[in-house]
């Protein structure tokens, strides 16, 4: 790709990115937990089918979800132990979802994973799918889409570019930069393996421009693979949606309601790159997850490798704990996050952060009236009309609200970041999007 | 999903209130160059005016000062007025402009006019005897604004008899006028601070002036006459872009301040009244819903139909042009 650093034609917002807690920190092992609790559906689409009962003894690894007809994803157990109870548990979303809880057996030996690539062993595009889809792998981003399902898209759909997606627009977070430092063969070997498996001409991996350190191993280890590169975007929000990378990056607009594969292109996350390269490689399913633990309300900001469903609470504790009982504690980031009102809520596959803000930074919604400003209209990224789509929501015109494209919407928080009145924008037009879903059911 | 718990959890630490003082702020300059030019009245007539208005909304919010829009709405008033208006007339205004034009319609956010103009309307309209002659900087001698002299004669006397020194007067201030109006300069260092701390856009601005320049000349009247006299700085950067009463949508914005910038000058032109400023964004306000609905723009996505509206819009110029380079050639012909 070229050496411009490229940014998307409208709206976006410049945030504080207050990386410099985390961007240094190199990724840690958390100490295994005693007990892991895991969520049976953490991606998009059905939930699998329990393969395992309470009482049975599980090694990490072992497959005890397997996925279903459709859009669907398997799991792994992440600790060697006995199955304490499959029940429900919060989700950190203010619902409910099953979860498999394994308690640690403490003799068993367990590999944690290794930093370093390992042997290349080619493989065919199919044996390729099939390893992806045994190994649990989903978009772990946040979106959390099967990525066998992802990368086999309908034959008259052909795809042309793969980006791996490093720009890491959310504030405080780490993750992806961290792992570009320290995993970058494993990155390239990812994007290598999905070209193949997809068919695809063109392959790059996507930073944005703050992160200097990492464009700084992106571009020496670009060297060692002539046929794929690196491409520097500039740093406002929201550069990580795909949307907005596929035209920053390319000049493609995907049209309305379409997914990437529409105009050619697939996106996929730098986690998901190196979780796709460990599992044709090593033979390593997704049992683990890099996790930020950042912000100023935490004592000491780590970048953890945890297994996944390892209760919150085990990270913070690690981290020292918070600085003050006032502290807001955010699952997921500050921007798309939510906000956890316990601590024993599990790190899923798709969550990338966990925030502690201070009390004086956690902003409150007042709710006042809109002085129609604009600030919402410029900011939005697919520049639709927020204060409108929100007045037909709040009113119960949900035709009126699609009619101004509210399934555009990529639900970035640009709009309620800026407005001065405080308005939840962002809450209002999920509200909606869950309205219009409800009605279609 | 518990969309209490959604974020973003973090925000600009921007307020309304921020906004109002903000703009306030930014008419500090123009203030000045009103005391430097007009004296000391002059600058107790907007800061009364303001100070007014805010006593006035005290009832309706039951906080002072308030989110400062009744500052920003007494100022603006302030400023519209000549400078030897007797005490109580923007008095009258702000009553007009707070209570009917602003808290009738539901306080701020739901008001559909400017109320600022909305009072100078009224009292425009009510006590047109001391809107007939505006006083001269600094001798106090009242006389007819540039504005006026073109209405009378309508090649221009003021500018061809000042030359470039009557431009630089143009500019600057130092020509009879409204008290707040008549200093480009002072008005368009307070736009350049709003614009810098993103407070205004271009768009408004951009397209009124734009439009009228471009009326201006199709009319036969001199551009720069008519974007520094009156009162086409003071509202192309601080009444027309009221956040509350101009359309949101991007679009929008451009048509509603052109229609502002075109009326203006028509109104100068066809009609009795010297300043059609205030008449203009008025009559633009009562459209800027409408304008927000018709001019909503296009959505991330909607590639397709941009496209074809483009073509369908190119080729109805094509066709205009052909057709109009057709009839014109006949009449020669004939």
């Amino acid at each position: 790709m070229s050496d411009e650093i490229k940014h998307f034609s409208m709206g976006g917002i410049e945030i504080p990115a207050r990386k410099e807690l985390n961007t240094d920190l190199e990724i840690e092992e958390l100490p295994l937990p005693e007990v892991v609790y895991l969520p049976v559906r953490q991606h998009i689409g059905r939930p699998g089918k329990i393969t395992v009962k309470k009482g049975d003894y599980v090694k990490r690894g072992q497959c005890i979800v397997e996925e279903q007809e459709g859009v669907s994803a398997r799991l792994h157990a992440s600790l060697s132990g006995e199955i304490l109870d499959i029940k429900e548990i919060p989700d950190g979303r203010g619902g409910k979802s099953e979860a498999i809880i394994i308690k640690r057996d403490q003799n068993a030996e367990v590999k944690r994973i290794n930093f370093s690539l390992k042997t290349k062993k080619e493989k065919s595009a199919e044996e390729i799918k099939e390893i992806i889809k045994n190994s649990g792998i989903i978009g772990m981003g946040g979106a959390g889409f099967p990525t066998h399902i992802k990368l086999s898209p309908p034959a008259d759909k052909p795809i042309d570019t793969i980006i791996i997606n490093g720009s890491e627009s959310e504030p405080y977070v780490s993750v992806d930069d961290r792992t570009m430092q320290e995993k970058t063969a494993k990155i390239f070997r990812g994007l290598e393996l999905i070209k193949k498996m997809v068919g695809a001409k063109n392959g790059f991996i996507v930073c944005e421009e703050n992160k200097e350190k990492a464009i700084k191993k992106l571009a020496s280890e670009a060297k060692k693979w002539p046929e794929l590169s690196y491409q520097v975007v500039d740093s406002l929000y929201p550069h990580g949606a795909e949307k907005m990378l596929i035209e920053a990056c390319l000049n493609r607009e995907i049209p309305e309601g379409e997914l990437p594969m529409e105009v050619g292109v697939i996106v996929n996350n730098v986690q998901t790159a190196v979780a796709v390269a460990e599992a044709v490689d090593e033979k390593q399913p997704v049992v683990d997850r890099i996790v930020s633990v950042s912000g100023y309300g935490i004592k000491n900001p780590k970048n953890l490798i945890v297994p996944v469903g390892t209760p919150i609470k085990e990270l913070i504790d690690y981290c020292g704990g918070v600085v003050s009982e006032d502290s807001i504690l955010i699952i997921g980031g500050t921007m798309t996050g939510f906000k956890a009102e316990s601590t024993e809520i599990p790190v899923t596959k798709t969550g990338f952060g966990i925030i502690i803000l201070s009390e004086s930074e956690y902003k409150e919604y007042e709710s006042r009236v809109c002085i129609r400003c604009a600030k919402c209209v410029d900011a939005c990224p697919v520049y639709i009309t927020p204060n409108r789509i929100t007045d037909f929501i709040n009113n119960n015109y949900l035709e009126e609200a699609e009619a101004l494209s509210l399934a555009s919407c990529i639900e970035c928080g640009s709009c309620a970041y800026v407005c001065p009145a405080g308005r939840p924008l962002l809450r209002w037009l999920r509200e909606g999007k869950a309205r219009v879903r409800e009605r279609n059911n | 999903m518990d969309l209490k718990l959604s974020g973003p959890h973090i925000g600009t630490d921007d307020s309304i209130e921020k906004t109002m003082w903000n703009v306030v702020l930014a008419l500090i300059p123009a203030a000045v160059a009103a005391a430097v030019f007009f004296g000391y009245y002059a600058l107790f007539l907007i800061f009364s005016t303001a100070v007014f208005s805010v006593l006035l909304e005290y009832p309706f919010t039951r906080k002072f000062p308030g989110d400062g829009s009744a500052f920003v709405t007494g100022m603006l008033l302030g400023m519209s007025i000549p400078a030897d208006s007797p005490f109580w007339l923007p008095l009258v205004g702000a009553f007009f402009a707070i209570i009917i034009a602003k808290q009738l319609f539901g306080g701020l956010g739901n008001n559909i006019f400017n109320p600022a103009l909305a009072g100078r309307a009224i009292i425009r309209l009510s006590f047109a005897s001391y809107f007939s002659s505006w006083p001269a900087p600094f001798d106090g001698i009242t006389g007819a604004t540039p504005l006026a002299h073109r209405a009378a004669d309508s090649s221009y006397t003021y500018l061809n008899q000042n030359g470039l020194s009557g431009i630089w007067n143009l500019f600057s201030g130092n020509i009879p006028g409204a008290i707040g109006e008549t200093s480009a300069l002072a008005l368009l260092i307070g736009a350049a601070f709003l614009y810098y701390r993103g407070y205004i856009e271009w768009r408004i601005p951009g397209a009124f002036i734009t439009a009228v320049i471009i009326t201006s000349a199709l009319l036969g009247v001199n551009p720069v006459l008519s974007v520094f006299s009156g009162a086409v700085i003071l509202g192309a950067f601080f009444m027309a872009t009221d956040m509350v009463t101009s359309p949101a949508a991007r679009e929008g914005r451009l048509f509603f301040g052109a229609g502002c910038g075109a009326l203006t000058v028509l109104i100068r032109y066809f009609s009795s009244y010297s300043g059609g400023v205030t008449f203009a964004i008025l009559t633009m306000n009562g459209l800027s819903y409408l304008f927000d609905h018709l001019f909503e723009g296009f959505h991330y996505g909607q590639y397709q139909i941009r496209k074809r509206n483009y073509k369908i819009v190119g080729a109805s110029i094509i066709a205009a042009v052909i057709i109009a380079l057709f009839s014109y050639f006949s009449l020669l012909i004939a």
